[in-house]
């Protein structure tokens, strides 16, 4: 007999029901939060040391990643002795991407492990334990997992990182079997394989995918998580370099009749998930992308071949994609009416809003950190827009009131995330962070209250506004709105 | 030799031919034509999508009765008893009110491509056009939107006024458009 699948989850946008159902979540990650403990900022042999075994929270560093520390810590300290701190049985399970191997106590003193001892494809350090976070839906199919921003470096997401959403799980595709199909309005309907899209010309561009729903839970007037880590805020965004073959080409040899003005793309998953595309933004700059950071998609993120839509909200950017069907009229299907809505105030419902609007986000120091002392500290984060580049970053340490430009890290691409830094020397007095930006079509990120002005707080959709953290005077950092 | 000269001027024609086709460099806005043209078997097995004008609804037929007994058998244990409404992530699912199926969505087409594609969750594409026709039948006649008397069909579904249409506002096209591309824009 044919197990029972858990319910379905279906997100009201009455906001006091979305708090409600996600209180499981603000319990979740209050229990996560770690307890702050005295530090003396030395280490037992006296040695500085700002990033103590002894602070769970300690800077710039995700509570999960040092609990595991700590762990490692008390191993050594029962080990003493020993050539060997660890042995692979003193933890847990290794991190996921990564395989435990004894530690010496002087990796200058014994051969190292062998050249390819990861088989020929890369493992990452047993130390690092950087790991999406999937959001707790009863379903395990239908569900999406944030990208850990906290300490993200650089601009690149790592494939294994880039945040995830799902209506019916991941398919397992063969890519010798999956084909690609062009139909409709076109002079000639026609089926492709992957070896096929992969003879066309290729593009390689560095585009960032936004969920139009990040950063729902920032959009009522209290915070709904206010203990909650970038991750959870902010980390439905990934930016990744995309290789395919540009949607025009495909649409020049298929030949689009007069007429046509939009296209529905069809995913091979079990949804079979449709979005309906505007033609026009498909032959400005839509791709197929078949891999993503140098290598092929991964599974979770479409393989063996996805839409890549530059800008625009991420469900549109249909993954599995098995098929196009040009035509006249948009089909008004279920994501576009249900999930991708934009109700307003007033009772109208705004369909069809596609482009991501200038966003940015301060990633250090964000919440659930903790600044051990007052001192020199690098504010840096984020910033995109779907209409184009970056040209501004400011930040702001008091709370709004006054702001200076941030250094953007070259170089600055279209429609892709933009890494800024800002240097920031903390008095250790209650400080409010907040980052804004502006893109090359002087669109500037609005303020919490000029958005709700704009288009008040029930679409779950689209929220851009400045966010804020607050430092406070024991250095734990706090999502709050300012 | 007269025959060799034949052979050489043969040649070099012969080269200068494809010296020509060589000389003219591919370019990427040549037409290719790698891939199959699509049969209609090939179309036929994906072709499957259905628009709010009706276009792609399959024959087939479905009543308000047909589709509780489907409701029983194939949608209840995710989507709750109505009767009770008893699970939470649910509510209002197969009522009227804002935010319940026949209260939100603009077009009942929507409905019947979807359940088609997806539904039920753990065999998806699995309920025949009878039964899709039949389920729809019965959500949109408890959500008062159908007769329950009524026979859901591909004529009938297109006079199912769906009282949230009205509220649904296109925002494509943008008034005003950045920029109007032209065809064979890069970037």
């Amino acid at each position: 007999m044919r197990a029972c699948v858990q319910p379905f989850v279906e997100i009201s946008y009455q906001e006091t029901d979305v708090m409600a159902k996600y209180r499981s979540v603000g319990d979740e990650i209050s229990s996560r939060r770690a307890v702050a403990t005295a530090s003396s900022f030395r280490d037992e042999n006296g040695l500085p040391a700002v990033n103590s075994e002894q602070c769970e929270c300690k800077d710039g560093l995700h509570p999960s990643r040092d609990r595991r520390r700590f762990l490692a810590a008390g191993a050594s300290a029962m080990t003493t002795g020993a050539a060997t701190l660890l042995s692979g049985s003193a933890l847990a399970a290794p991190p996921p991407g990564a395989k435990e191997y004894p530690v010496p106590v002087d990796p200058t003193k014994e051969p190292g492990l062998p050249t390819e001892f990861a088989d020929g494809y890369g493992l990452r350090s047993q130390f690092e334990t950087e790991a999406r976070w999937r959001f707790p839906t009863p379903t395990v199919q239908f569900s999406w997992s944030h990208t850990p921003l906290q300490n993200s470096r650089g601009t690149i997401t790592p494939s294994g990182l880039h945040y995830v959403v799902n209506r019916a799980g991941t398919p397992v595709i063969d890519p010798q079997r999956h084909r690609f199909t062009v139909h409709g309005m076109v002079k000639h309907a026609k089926v492709y394989t992957m070896k096929d899209l992969m003879r066309f010309p290729s593009v390689t561009r560095t585009h960032f995918l936004e969920c139009a729903g990040n950063t729902f839970m920032s959009i009522p007037d209290k915070p709904m998580l206010p203990d909650a880590s970038v991750q959870v805020t902010h980390g439905l965004t990934s930016n990744s370099e995309w290789t395919g073959v540009k949607l025009s080409t495909i649409l020049r040899e298929v030949g689009v009749e007069e007429g046509a003005g939009w296209v529905l793309a069809e995913g091979s998953d079990a949804a079979v998930m449709t979005r309906s595309v505007p033609l026009q933004k498909c032959w400005d700059d839509a791709m197929l992308a078949y891999a993503q950071n140098g290598e092929a998609l991964r599974p979770e993120q479409g393989y063996p071949l996805r839409l890549i839509v530059p800008g625009w909200e991420g469900n549109i950017n249909v993954k599995w994609l098995r098929r196009l069907k040009i035509g006249d009229k948009p089909w008004y299907t279920r994501m576009e009416t249900k999930w991708y809505d934009n109700p307003m105030p007033g009772g109208k419902d705004y369909l069809f809003v596609f482009e991501m609007a200038a966003k940015s986000v301060i990633t250090f120091p964000s919440g659930e950190m903790r600044l051990p002392m007052p001192g020199f500290y690098e504010v840096t984060g984020l910033a995109w827009s779907g209409a184009g580049a970056i040209s501004q970053v400011n930040v702001s340490t008091d709370g709004g009131k006054t702001w200076a430009a941030a250094e953007l890290t070259k170089p600055v691409l279209s429609k892709s995330h933009t890494r800024f830094t800002f240097p920031w020397a903390w008095d250790g007095k209650p400080a409010v962070l907040m980052s804004r930006c502006k893109d090359v079509t002087g669109q500037v990120q609005p303020t919490r209250a000029a958005l709700i002005a704009k288009r008040g707080q029930l679409s779950s959709n689209h929220w851009n506004a400045i966010s804020a953290w607050a430092v406070n005077e024991d250095g734990s950092v706090k999502n709050v709105h300012a | 030799m007269y025959m060799h000269d034949i052979w050489r001027a043969a040649a070099a024609a012969t080269l200068a031919l494809f010296g020509f086709a060589c000389d003219a460099a591919p370019s990427k806005d040549m037409l290719f034509g790698f891939g199959a043209d699509a049969s209609a078997e090939d179309l036929r097995k994906v072709d499957i999508d259905v628009r709010s004008d009706g276009i792609g609804l399959p024959k087939g037929a479905g009543t308000h009765a047909q589709g509780r007994i489907l409701y029983e058998t194939k949608c209840k244990s995710c989507h709750s008893d109505i009767a009770k409404n008893d699970v939470p992530w649910m509510p209002a699912w197969v009522g009227s009110e804002p935010g319940s199926i026949s209260g939100h969505y603009p077009y009942a087409t929507t409905l019947f491509d979807y359940i088609r594609r997806a539904m039920p969750m753990d065999r998806p594409g699995s309920l025949t056009d009878d039964e899709v026709y039949s389920a729809l039948a019965f959500i949109l006649g408890e959500g008062g939107v159908f007769e329950k008397s009524a026979e859901l069909n591909a004529q009938t579904i297109l006079k199912v006024k769906m009282p949230n249409e009205k509220n649904f506002v296109p925002q494509w096209p943008p008034q005003k458009l950045p920029q109007q591309h032209e065809r064979k824009s890069a970037r």
